[in-house]
């Protein structure tokens, strides 16, 4: 392209503007003209100001905010002498009295206080630089609680493993013994009887007066099946039919179906014959149940029976 | 080319579908401010903005993840939106360069004299930008408009600062449910479509207006 | 100080060192250390080590509230009641009858109404410089007491008391048993804020119900006691034992060689003095021997 900036040595002089050369026309005045895009600028008189600091009294805390927990009273720091310092710990024996829930309950009450008392510390090591210890001494007491609760539940688990060792060469005697003294007891005191056969059922074979505590294993159907037989034993001098069951399945029940339709009836002469009726028709069916099946079959029921009773409260609640 | 690549008019910001709003990121590390026309920035507003890189002031990198949004202002037109924007990008001009020791002389410093910071946190940037953001609206005269903070306490003291200077102005607090971090584009975007319905209405009711008058 | 060592051990163990002093210049170090703190921190007598503080009423003997007679020193003689116990120096702080001093203060500790920099503050006295006073009954006169000195107490057995809240032994005389000096009533407290009521404390709600049924349910057993804990299987593993018996260290190049040797030598067979050897050695001996004597 051709620039029209070349020229020979003298065109600049020749082409200056001189106070004598004429002015250039002014350009012609253009029909349409497209604006400019931009057309804002900044402002002119911005000047530098201050840093406005960011503010926390714009941010107001719920009063159940949950990290509330590791404060006391929402105080930032306790003062030494708000402290608990002459209190205890529990001791060891105080904690054997104490049931599985009370228990459980403690512990995270000492938790969320040594939670409490944690923070404290760490403030008063870390932020203030002190070597104070007050914090930390009541939790050391608090932390004994805590080792004191673990300590006295793994000792009731030996206890119980112990027992369980121990109970069983001597589970047959007792169940005789009991069972003697169950069927010599006269009729007056059926009562108590059979208040004394639900302690027995629950200590020996774990099974619950609440029918949906329980769960069943090997235990409770074992108990299920020595609880029928004593039942029936004990009404069988009383009725015919029920000794006559009880002689037809040889002095003891061993089929589950059946020491469960004994097992859940009432503890009367009558409920108790109703029930040889059932287990005769059952017999009659031909209906047994496998040994090898028989606790899914128990859980069965007992789930059926309970959702039963549930149906029956709502009803009788509404 | 991304929108963010170069300065934008007024024009070009109506006609490409963003909202009349200018953005302020804050860097996690180390404080610093970007202001941007959109929700997204690039390398062309850090250059735009640190003109004078130093050893205390450096010009940060565009990773994502360093960087959260700080405040989002809505504004009644799109040549108000580009006005804030330049006395934005004006006001760090005056900071960097034009005012420095007025500047300076108003952080605070450490013992040895230098702005205060904590490894490389220097956390008057981001309040000089809050300053610096009244500052550009208060000498544009807007008169409607709204901020959404990141928090509360991100807005300084309201009774103090901004009450008595832009008294019209609405302060809002960005959404905090959910993974705000991850979720910062699709709410940012959620926010300009709100302002953009919100102007087209505004828009729409002055047209109206007019035609009645007229 | 990091300030973080209630969380972290790091550290610790240099710091123990630099904690502790050398004994040689322990008595050294008090010295300097009396010599460079104010007279007003300044203990009258000299503070103990952690492990020799008083723990138990036992060990202190006397408790607030007990009245004691002072047995050396300026003050020989008084009579005079226990204010507090100095657990910094194993102490007894005594009321205004007892040892006083009178010290300067700086400025910046005075308490409020305060208008003198000389300020009096009660001296803490040793157990050894106090015997107990108590009144007892007089024999010589019926019905009346006397006040005497004991000169040292022995405990014989103990007691639940219910003022101090714990086991307390009874405070006899030494040399007369039977006289039992009780101990003093301590000030009234409230209970902590994190005490128990007693009847809660002591009402039982544990029961044995069952054999069958454990009291702990299951998965609170996990969180008590760790049911694989080696330390209750009983067996050693094989890791375990290799853990335990040392490893075999390796020969040396030197070593090796000397074994190798040693077994080289042990290979060859030994030789035996033949005959014709033992007449040579035979006569060279009575050669020598010849010629020599």
């Amino acid at each position: 392209m051709l620039s029209l900036k070349r020229g020979l040595h003298s065109t600049a002089q020749a082409c200056a503007r001189t106070k004598y050369t004429k002015p250039k026309p002014k350009p012609r005045s253009r029909p349409n003209v497209r604006p400019p895009t931009q057309t804002t600028h900044h402002s002119k008189n911005l000047s530098v100001t201050a840093p406005i600091p960011p503010a926390a009294s714009n941010i107001v805390t719920p009063d159940d905010h949950p990290l509330w927990q590791f404060f006391s009273d929402k105080k930032y720091l306790r003062k030494f002498d708000e402290l608990d310092n002459d209190s205890r710990a529990w001791t060891i024996p105080e904690l054997r009295r104490k049931s599985f829930d009370d228990l459980h309950s403690l512990w995270y009450t000492c938790l969320r206080e040594r939670n409490v008392l944690a923070r404290e510390n760490h403030l008063l090591k870390n932020d203030m630089g002190s070597n104070q210890d007050s914090y930390e001494a009541v939790a050391e007491k608090i932390r004994t609680t805590m080792w004191r609760i673990r300590h006295v539940l793994s000792e009731r688990d030996w206890a119980f493993q112990r027992a369980g060792q121990e109970l069983g060469s001597q589970k047959e005697l007792f169940l005789k013994e009991f069972e003697h003294d169950f069927l010599e007891a006269p009729a007056a005191e059926d009562e108590e009887s059979f208040e004394k056969l639900a302690r027995l059922q629950h200590s020996v074979f774990g099974i619950s007066e609440y029918i949906d505590e329980n769960t069943v294993d090997r235990a409770f159907v074992d108990g299920m099946k020595y609880v029928a037989t004593l039942k029936l034993k004990k009404f069988a001098g009383r009725q015919q039919e029920i000794q006559s069951l009880l002689e037809e399945s040889e002095q003891s029940i061993s089929d589950a179906g059946e020491a469960f339709v004994l097992f859940t009836a009432e503890n009367t002469e009558i409920a108790v014959k109703e029930a040889c009726d059932v287990v005769r028709e059952l017999r009659g069916k031909n209906n047994s149940v496998s040994r090898y099946d028989e606790l899914d079959t128990v859980a069965d029921y007992v789930k059926q029976l309970a959702a039963t009773q549930v149906d029956k409260t709502s009803t009788t609640v509404a | 080319m991304v929108a963010a690549a170069r300065f934008r008019t007024a024009q070009w910001l109506a006609k490409a579908g963003f909202a009349p709003q200018v953005f302020l990121f804050r860097n996690l590390e180390s404080g610093q401010v970007i202001y941007s026309q959109f929700p997204v920035f690039a390398q062309h507003q850090i250059d735009a903005l640190f003109k004078r890189p130093n050893w205390e002031n450096k010009k940060p990198s565009t990773r994502r993840d360093i960087w959260r949004c700080m405040a989002v202002v809505d504004l009644p037109s799109y040549e108000q939106g580009v006005r804030i924007y330049q006395n934005l990008c004006r006001l760090r001009y005056l900071r960097d360069v034009g005012d420095l020791k007025k500047a300076d002389s108003l952080r605070k410093k450490n013992e040895d004299g230098h702005v205060w910071y904590s490894a490389q946190f220097r956390p008057t940037y981001t309040q000089e930008a809050v300053a610096d953001l009244r500052e550009a609206l208060t000498k544009a005269e807007v008169s409607q408009g709204e901020i959404h903070w990141e928090n509360e306490w991100r807005m300084g003291d309201v009774e103090q600062h901004w009450t008595p200077v832009l008294p019209q102005l609405k302060h809002s607090i960005l959404t905090r449910v959910g993974n705000g971090a991850r979720e910062e584009s699709a709410i940012l975007r959620e926010l300009g479509e709100r302002a953009r319905k919100a102007f087209a209405k505004l828009r729409a009711q002055e047209t109206a207006a007019g035609e009645l008058s007229v | 100080m990091s300030g973080y060592q209630h969380l972290s051990k790091a550290g610790s163990r240099f710091l123990k060192q630099v904690e502790a002093r050398p004994k040689h210049l322990v008595d050294h170090f008090k010295k300097f250390e009396e010599k460079s703190m104010p007279s007003f921190l300044v203990p009258s007598i000299p503070r103990v080590e952690d492990h020799e503080k008083f723990q138990t009423a036992r060990d202190w003997k006397y408790m607030p509230g007990d009245r004691v007679v002072v047995t050396k020193g300026k003050w020989k003689g008084q009579v005079c009641v226990i204010q507090q116990l100095d657990r910094e120096t194993n102490g007894f702080v005594l009321d205004e009858n007892g040892p006083t001093k009178t010290v300067p203060v700086p400025k910046q500790f005075w308490s409020e109404g305060q208008n003198s920099h000389m300020v009096t503050f009660p001296m803490a006295v040793a157990q050894k410089d106090v015997k107990l006073v108590a009144d007892i009954d007089d024999p010589a006169v019926s019905g009346a007491t006397k006040t005497v000195a004991v000169r040292d107490i022995v405990y014989r057995g103990s007691y639940y008391d219910s003022e101090y809240k714990k086991m307390m032994p009874y405070r006899c005389v030494s040399g007369q048993e039977d006289l039992v000096i009780p101990w003093p009533k301590p000030e009234a407290k409230p209970d902590g804020s994190l005490a128990t009521a007693p009847e809660v404390a002591r009402e039982q709600t544990f029961w044995v119900s069952s054999i069958a049924q454990n009291p702990i349910p299951q998965g609170a057993l996990l969180t008590v006691r760790n049911p694989k804990s080696k330390f209750r299987r009983g067996t050693l593993s094989a890791s375990d034992i290799a853990k335990l018996v040392a490893p075999k260290m390796p020969l040396s190049e030197t070593k090796k060689a000397y074994v190798a040797e040693r077994k080289e030598q042990a290979s060859v067979p030994k030789r035996k003095l033949s005959e014709q050897d033992k007449e040579l050695i035979g006569n060279k001996i009575f050669e020598h021997l010849s010629k020599n004597l």
